[in-house]
């Protein structure tokens, strides 16, 4: 008994409308289209005529004492909606201007209907209604010609669309809004610096309807609604188990955890420069490689561009679009809609299944809207567009200079699932690029700011904590049973048998003595027995350091040749300090180093990082060749040329297994260089003080120095022991 | 949700009940009650006005069909078929049927169609209780 009834549709044929209505006009119901001359009403009416217009479905048009029906005609035949064939078999004119002015209302009443009984249309449009208010002898006749031409029209079960130019100044005087059904006002106003056309459903009998402004536009497809409050709604997704993106560039995903969840919206901020486009674009391309496809939408670079910087980079970006991977929409800044563009993105990302989707940039596609709340929705939307694709979205934002928000509006960040944030400093002369995954909702991601550097293959990060560090548990103790012999004769007896497997030692030397050829000694031994080693050098060239080797006797040439060993050159003035975790864990693998020296480590300590993202960077120095099961030897710059009192190493010490201090001591006459193991860990070492000589064959561990000879050797009183443990 | 068919059902029962051994004469006597009926009923909830302009529809489209009914005439009281039945004396007892079927299946269909069938059983209802003279004695509507 209490069955509901669903009432009837009629489709506009209006993108979008239909939405507003829950599916379209009620059937039946009678409604004026009001708005000043010029809003769209009359192109609006004849859409939706032409849409429905068939022999079976059949609309009366009556035009009065407005437009001659004749130009009507003529500026109707410019819409694509317009179809010629549907002329008389589907619509009809009928000019309604002669009987208004001969004949006045009654008659005019009367010719409507004889219209409507004969040919009993689907719909009726007046055209415009207001011409009937204005013949009107009094309020009363208007009232009731209004009623009577609405129930009459009510009883043909015709869908009425009156229109007029009415203002709001009428819905509270002119009675025929008490009468109609349904009331859609058409306007256009100033609206973020240019004129904008707007519709709104005051009023809707039989349906709800949305009660909002929308914005629309008129092209040569007639009128389009963009309604993305409506239209776009975050789909409800399963949950239970996350599926994650991988972005395929260079260490991202290693500071991105498990990866991107799919659905998730990035911001990716930064101030001009800080490499945003690169980075989308590279997100793009490396995902068309993994076959997911992608498409950009550029507001500032052209397609021709963006390819050319791929080019630049060495990408086949080229090739990706041609396969269909890859799409680039260039929407060029002045023409920026954004509720339409909202809408066209969400078409083209289902078009085109996209899984990776890049905005560049948001910032600009949003310049002209100025309220931050709209700026929020719009963000909203974009990033609800994206997860109902399941999609991953970079989007671009440009930070004001100087500023410390995370976006330029400041209020998209709180919308998005994460934040990649791009700065750069200047530093020795020349500007560095660092990001930061600022934050990625419902992932474990890495912290604090990593090195970034663009050159040709695109983006390269060097992630401060490697992922084997960044693990909670710690590295495995060095196990003291197994030791790596130094090489040095002699220097293993004082260590206790040799370096311990995995440790990490410092060895602080004056300028000359013997640091380098300690380290090639130990590479050599470890070529010996079928270690591979790496020699890290960040001042003398491989040719120097080979002559070097090859003065004192040292084979480092032919282990080299046998690929047991290899020189690395990192230029110090080319090589960040925090880019060294990345590239030596990288250089460590592809060669499967066992033993490492990096000469000199003072180049880093010297580069004038902040105290504290030193300390970090030593300690993720050492934690990583532990995890790489590499041991190493990181030789020190000492100013001091006797004393034995400061290691000169920016707070590394803490983390070093072994310290070795090599100084001078003057003897008489000269300077004779010394050694002296300063602390083990995990072992007994001898705490005495040695000459060494160098000689063919390298540093060979000479006497213990005799404290009670004359010219003993000036050294800290503290390791003036003779005891050997 | 009734519709088209079960008003047509509906007025075939009627007619069917009402036509049996009755005269063309007394089947429009039928008729007209049966018509007053529901237009006083749909009356006090629709209006003069738009009860007027609904069968000014059914008329319409009704003499389309059967050119022998433009005769036919509304104002506010209702249907007025003096003139209609002066000419319809030649008519044999089932096209007299037809006519009367037509004009109440379309009166009932055109006014549910616009109440989403609101009325419908008030009104079906009153169409039952009117009985056809001495062609249907004491007929009653059960529903």
């Amino acid at each position: 008994m209490n069955e509901k009834s669903d009432i009837a549709r009629v489709k506009t044929g209006v993108r979008n409308l239909d939405a507003l209505f829950l599916g379209g006009l009620p059937k039946g119901t009678v409604a004026v289209l009001g708005g000043p001359p010029g809003a769209g009403k009359t192109i609006l009416a004849q859409q939706i005529c032409f849409h429905n217009a068939s022999p079976e479905t059949r609309v009366l048009y009556f035009n009065t004492l407005s437009e001659p029906t004749a130009k009507t005609l003529r500026y109707l035949s410019q819409f694509q909606f317009f179809d010629r064939s549907k002329i008389e078999a589907g619509v009809q004119f009928v000019d309604l201007g002669a009987i208004l002015r001969n004949e006045g209302l009654e008659q005019a009443s009367s010719l409507i209907m004889e219209h409507v009984k004969k040919v009993k249309p689907a719909i009726v449009v007046v055209d415009s209604f207001k011409a009937f208010d204005d013949l009107a002898k009094s309020y009363l006749e208007r009232r009731k010609f209004s009623y009577e031409i609405a129930v009459n029209l009510m009883a043909w079960e015709t869908t009425a669309l009156l229109l007029g130019e009415y203002g709001s100044g009428d819905l509270e005087t002119n009675p025929l809004f008490s009468v109609v059904d349904g009331l859609l006002t058409l306007h256009q106003r100033e609206q973020s610096g240019e004129q904008q056309r707007f519709i709104q459903i005051s009023k809707m009998r039989g349906t709800e309807h949305s009660r909002d402004e929308h914005s629309f536009v008129i092209t040569s497809n007639g009128i389009e609604v963009f309604a993305p409050r409506v239209t776009i709604h975050r789909e409800d997704r399963n949950t239970a188990e996350t599926q994650r993106l991988k972005t395929g560039i260079s260490k991202l995903d290693a500071l991105l955890g498990e990866g991107i969840p799919l659905g998730s919206s990035l911001l990716i901020a930064g101030v001009a420069g800080t490499g945003k486009t690169v980075l989308g674009l590279e997100f793009i391309y490396r995902g068309a490689q993994a076959g997911e496809k992608g498409v950009v939408f550029s507001f500032e670079e052209t397609e021709e561009r963006l390819r050319a910087t791929a080019r630049g980079l060495g990408w086949d970006l080229d090739g990706e679009i041609d396969r269909g991977m890859v799409e680039i929409v260039f929407i060029p800044q002045p023409d920026i809609l954004v509720e339409g563009h909202l809408l066209m993105m969400r078409e083209r990302v289902e078009a085109l299944g996209a899984k990776r989707v890049v905005v560049d940039s948001l910032s600009v596609f949003l310049h002209k809207v100025k309220d931050p709340q709209i700026s929020r929705e719009k963000t909203f939307q974009l990033a609800t567009i994206i997860q109902n694709a399941q999609a991953v979205g970079f989007l671009a934002t440009d930070i004001p200079y100087g500023s410390l928000q995370l976006s330029r509006f400041g209020v998209e960040e709180t919308v998005v699932d994460g934040v990649i944030l791009l700065t750069s400093s200047e530093e020795a002369f020349e500007r560095q690029r660092y990001m930061e995954v600022y934050k990625l909702r419902n992932t474990a991601h890495s912290k604090g700011r990593h090195n970034l550097v663009i050159g040709p293959g695109g983006i390269n990060i060097f992630p401060r904590y490697p992922a084997e560090t960044a693990a909670e548990k710690p590295p495995p103790a060095i196990e003291t049973s197994r030791r790596s012999p130094s090489g040095v004769p002699g220097l293993d007896e004082l260590l206790g048998g040799g370096l311990l497997e995995r440790s990490v030692t410092l060895v602080s030397g004056s300028a000359g003595i013997g640091k380098t050829t300690l380290g090639l000694q130990f590479l050599l031994e470890g070529a010996k027995r079928k270690e591979p080693g790496l020699y890290v050098a960040l001042e003398e060239g491989p040719a120097q350091i080979l002559k070097t080797a090859e003065a004192l006797g040292l084979p480092f040439a032919e282990a080299v040749e046998k690929d047991l060993a290899e020189i690395v050159f990192l230029s110090g003035a080319h090589v960040r300090a925090n880019q060294f975790l990345a590239i030596l864990t990288d250089k460590i693998r592809a060669r499967r180093a066992r033993r490492l020296v990096l000469d000199s480590a003072s180049q880093v300590v010297t580069e004038g990082l902040p105290p504290e993202d030193l300390r970090q960077l030593l300690y993720g120095l050492a934690a990583q060749f532990k995890a790489l099961d590499v041991t190493s030897l990181l030789t020190l710059e000492s100013q001091a040329m006797y004393s034995t009192d400061s290691v000169n190493d920016g707070g590394f010490s803490p983390a070093a297994d072994n310290i070795i201090l090599l100084r001078y001591a003057q003897v008489p006459g000269a300077i004779r260089p010394t050694l002296a193991v300063v602390k083990t860990r995990g072992s007994l070492h001898d705490r005495g003080t040695f000459y060494f000589d160098i000689a063919k064959g390298g540093v060979r561990i000479a006497e213990r120095i005799d404290e009670t000879a004359p010219a003993r050797a000036k050294v800290d009183p503290g390791r003036s022991t003779r005891r050997r443990r | 949700m009734p519709d088209k068919s079960d008003h047509r059902a509906r007025v075939e029962a009627w007619v069917d009940r009402a036509a049996k051994e009755a005269r063309p004469e007394q089947l429009l006597d039928a008729f007209e009650r049966a018509f007053g009926a529901i237009w006083r009923r749909a009356r006090v909830t629709l209006g003069d006005v738009t009860l007027t302009a609904i069968l000014d529809r059914v008329l319409y489209t009704a003499a389309e069909r059967y050119p022998l009914l433009s005769p036919l005439e509304v104002d506010e009281s209702g249907l007025r078929s003096d003139t209609f039945r002066q000419r319809a004396g030649g008519l044999r007892p089932d096209e007299v049927a037809d006519v009367i079927r037509f004009i109440l299946v379309e009166f009932l269909t055109v006014l549910g169609n616009l109440t989403a069938e609101v009325l419908t059983p008030a009104l079906h209802s009153e169409l039952a209780k009117v009985a056809a003279g001495s062609a249907v004695p004491g007929e009653e509507a059960k529903s």
